[in-house]
């Protein structure tokens, strides 16, 4: 259609020059009779017609006739120009339209969309030329992927009823067979030139933009699956504690929807012991500006939407987001963690006190005997007090009671150790003197060396090493190394003698060491690798797992427990243990 | 006698040292303590009588130790044991070696009295049997050679005419003598004299 105006505009160019060239003519024709009459003025024909005519009249006509012919040059040569500026136009028309990166179209609204003029950039865009279009073989429709079409025909429609512009992506079929995201953005127009509907505008191509746009498609997907194949729940917000995102996982977590999450508050999500901190960050933010955070994870408290509640850790950064401060927050959910480490140190609880049960089991004897002494004294005292009554010598009496007291609490003493001993630890931590719970072991061992007739010699540190220990399994690990020692003795017949030795000394490291010496059979190079093992015992009696269990208590202090044969007879157990430096705020 | 004699008291206990040390007071039974065999022992004479009160288990030196100590030394101090759970195997071998009795922890205190009692009256009557003997060798110390081969041979029943013609004396010479020593005896008939002579040969194997 354009084309049609060019060549129009070239058309009139042409007739406006024969015009002017046939004007021209005419008036140097005139012009040379004017000029020859006004020359010569007597040729015979003229002299004859015109001669009564005053010369005046001749010039008169001859300005007449040149001012005729000056006009007729005049709006020749104007016609000359405007033809040559429409045909420059035409030429710069032609190379925009040509260089266009696409094609200016227009074309029938109606069905396949047949194109009446499309410029050369068609070529390129789609393989085809112009002539191809403009003979109708090549139809717009014909091009389009027909789902495309499906998506496109509607927003045609409606653009025409609205008369608005119409812009619509996609996929066309080239000449070659390759696909191409093209962009259609035309106009109708109601009335053209010749009267006729048309609709004109331009194809672009736009598989940069569109493969760009796919891949920024394909990758908002892709971190959306990434995020939400975390096991993490990961929200976003605002620094002021409105959630805005949310992923699966924190779905499943919290029992929320994506939808739910959005708007929701941030502070909803902690369990009610959190509360107070996070209003006082939220205060402290919109105070300040700047947005709390810490680099390390932070064990949590939430509160599902049930109300249930679930430790985690979370982690929450700031980032910097189209100039605003975005919030993220990353949950873990440590619940089923902290569930298999509350079965494993039940289980491990369990064990423990079942060897302390063992233990007990195995020291009834020499406990039995311990028991006996101050039982055998009270008796003792008690029948000799009552012969006093009667021999009326009241003398001694204060004194008897007095010495029941003491060996009543002697026996209760006993009874209280093994109780203790016997009892299923809570599995609390005190703050203890590393020496004060030698000196309790060395008690509670203390039967079982006099049933042997063995000496616990107590080295102990100046220092008075702190620890924050279950003091009951503590106790348990010493008196069975102890024990332990007592028997390697006891195998060889004390003949390297009859002392134990624990020590106690602070490290460099930081931390308590605990030695059990004893001058027994030491451990052979052969079993050293089972000595931790499990029923891998060669004592006789007891269930073979003192050790492992030891281990098991000194590791989950966080200490380590090793061994090693003493250079004349004999092994050393030793443990560390870390020293704790201050007592905790809840102990007294 | 009886008032010599002493309650030896032997245990690593001090409880059970005070409670047994308050019950011999009860009964106006004088006794001395000790915490270990080794005190004992260093204390140790013949001239000690009564009994001991023995604890089986103790550090250094067990009661059973001492036992054996004290049997190699002669003594003869009737000894009673004081066991506790599960010590019988020890308290079978204490009997084995002529401990008086055993007797476990914690114990009944008339048991206890009603042993010592008894171990003090065998210490008593041992301790006469043994005053018996030393009378009796005092006496035949008394008796000039030639009484004692008469001694001998009166006590194997000769008659005085065997006498003198063994010993190639008369036998009014043996009878002078035999009335002599009977005197010096302190006997009046053969046979407490042939009783002398029985207890004498039991005394010198010995």
């Amino acid at each position: 259609m354009i084309n049609s105006k060019v060549r129009g505009v070239s058309s009139k160019a042409r007739l406006n020059m024969t015009a002017l060239i046939s004007s021209l003519v005419s008036g140097l024709i005139a012009a040379s009779i004017i000029f020859m009459f006004w020359l010569s003025g007597n040729s015979q024909w003229l002299a004859t017609s015109l001669e009564n005519k005053p010369t005046q009249i001749i010039v008169i006509i001859g300005i007449f006739l040149t001012s005729l012919i000056m006009l007729a040059t005049y709006l020749a040569q104007l016609a000359r120009l405007n033809s040559q500026n429409y045909r420059a136009y035409a030429v710069r028309l032609e190379d925009v339209l040509e260089h266009l990166p696409g094609a200016a179209f227009r074309g029938g609204p109606e069905d396949p969309w047949p194109i009446d003029y499309i410029s050369e950039g068609c070529l390129a865009l789609f393989g085809y030329h112009r002539k191809e279009f403009e003979s109708h073989k090549i139809k717009m429709k014909d091009l389009i992927y027909p789902e495309d079409v499906k998506v496109g025909e509607p927003i045609l429609k409606e653009s025409i009823a609205n008369n608005t512009a119409f812009v619509w992506d996609c996929r066309v079929t080239c000449k070659d067979g390759s696909e191409k995201w093209i962009l259609i953005n035309s106009k109708y127009i109601e009335e053209g030139i010749d009267g006729k509907p048309y609709v004109q505008g331009f194809y672009a191509d736009i598989a940069q933009r569109k493969r760009a746009e796919l891949e920024l498609v394909g990758q908002k997907k892709y971190t959306d699956a990434i995020k939400d194949v975390a096991l993490e729940a990961i929200l976003t917000g605002t620094p002021d504690g409105i959630i805005e995102t949310s992923n699966q996982s924190a779905c499943n977590m919290f029992g929320y929807t994506a939808d739910e999450f959005t708007g929701m508050k941030v502070g909803q999500l902690f369990s009610p012991k959190h509360t107070a901190e996070h209003e006082r960050d939220l205060e402290n933010y919109r105070r300040t500006g700047q947005y709390h955070k810490t680099d390390k994870e932070l064990e949590v408290e939430f509160i599902r939407r049930d109300g249930s509640l679930f430790p985690a850790m979370m982690n929450h950064s700031a980032i910097e987001y189209k100039s605003a401060t975005k919030i993220v927050m990353d949950i873990r959910d440590i619940s089923v963690q902290r569930a298999a480490e509350k079965d494993a140190f039940v289980a491990r609880e369990h064990l423990a006190h079942t060897d302390r049960l063992s233990t007990v089991g195995e020291m009834a004897t020499s406990l039995a005997h311990e028991i006996n002494q101050p039982l055998a004294a009270i008796s003792l005292f008690s029948q000799a007090g009552k012969r006093f009554l009667t021999t009326g010598d009241h003398d001694k009496l204060p004194d008897i009671f007095d010495k029941l007291s003491l060996h009543s609490q002697r026996a209760g003493d006993i009874i209280s150790r093994v109780q203790s001993m016997a009892s299923q630890s809570h599995g609390q931590r005190d703050f203890v003197d590393c020496n004060q719970l030698m000196r309790d072991v060395k008690n509670l061992a203390q039967a079982e060396a006099t049933f042997h007739d063995v000496d616990i010699c107590l080295l102990l540190e100046d220092q008075h090493p702190k620890v924050r220990v279950d003091t009951v399994q503590i106790q348990q690990v010493t008196l069975n190394l102890i024990r332990n020692g007592i028997q390697a003795m006891n195998q060889i017949d004390f003949v390297n003698g009859r002392e134990i030795l624990v020590k106690v000394c602070s490290l460099e490291t930081g931390n308590v060491a605990i030695t059990v010496t004893d001058s027994g059979t030491g451990i052979s190079f052969d079993r050293a690798a089972d000595v931790f093992i499990p029923f891998s015992s060669t004592k006789k009696t007891g269930m073979g797992v003192g050790l492992w269990i030891s281990q098991n208590i000194i590791k989950s202090h966080a200490g380590k427990l090793s061994f090693e044969n003493n250079p004349g007879s004999g092994a050393s157990f030793t443990f560390e243990l870390p020293i704790a430096k201050e007592r905790a705020e809840h102990e007294q | 006698m009886s008032s010599k004699q002493m309650v030896y008291i032997v245990d690593d206990d001090a409880g059970i040292r005070e409670g047994l040390g308050l019950l011999m007071e009860s009964i106006a039974q004088p006794y001395t303590v000790f915490s270990t065999a080794k005190e004992f022992l260093d204390t140790y004479n013949s001239e000690r009588h009564g009994c001991i009160v023995l604890d089986i288990r103790m550090p250094q030196m067990t009661g059973l130790e001492l036992q054996k100590r004290l049997g190699d030394m002669g003594s003869t101090l009737p000894i009673i044991f004081i066991t506790g759970h599960g010590d019988i195997p020890m308290a079978v071998d204490a009997m084995r070696l002529g401990a008086l009795d055993f007797i476990r922890k914690p114990f009944s205190e008339q048991d206890l009295i009603d042993r010592i009692y008894q171990a003090l009256e065998i210490n008593k009557n041992d301790q006469a049997a043994r005053q018996d003997d030393k009378d009796i060798m005092k006496k035949l110390s008394l008796l000039s050679d030639r009484e004692l081969e008469i001694f001998e041979a009166v006590s194997l029943g000769k008659m005085n005419k065997i006498i003198a013609f063994e010993l190639g004396i008369s036998e009014r010479t043996v009878e002078v003598h035999r009335s002599n020593l009977m005197a010096k005896l302190n006997v009046n008939s053969i046979a407490q004299v042939v009783r002398i002579k029985i207890a004498s040969e039991m005394l010198t194997a010995l």
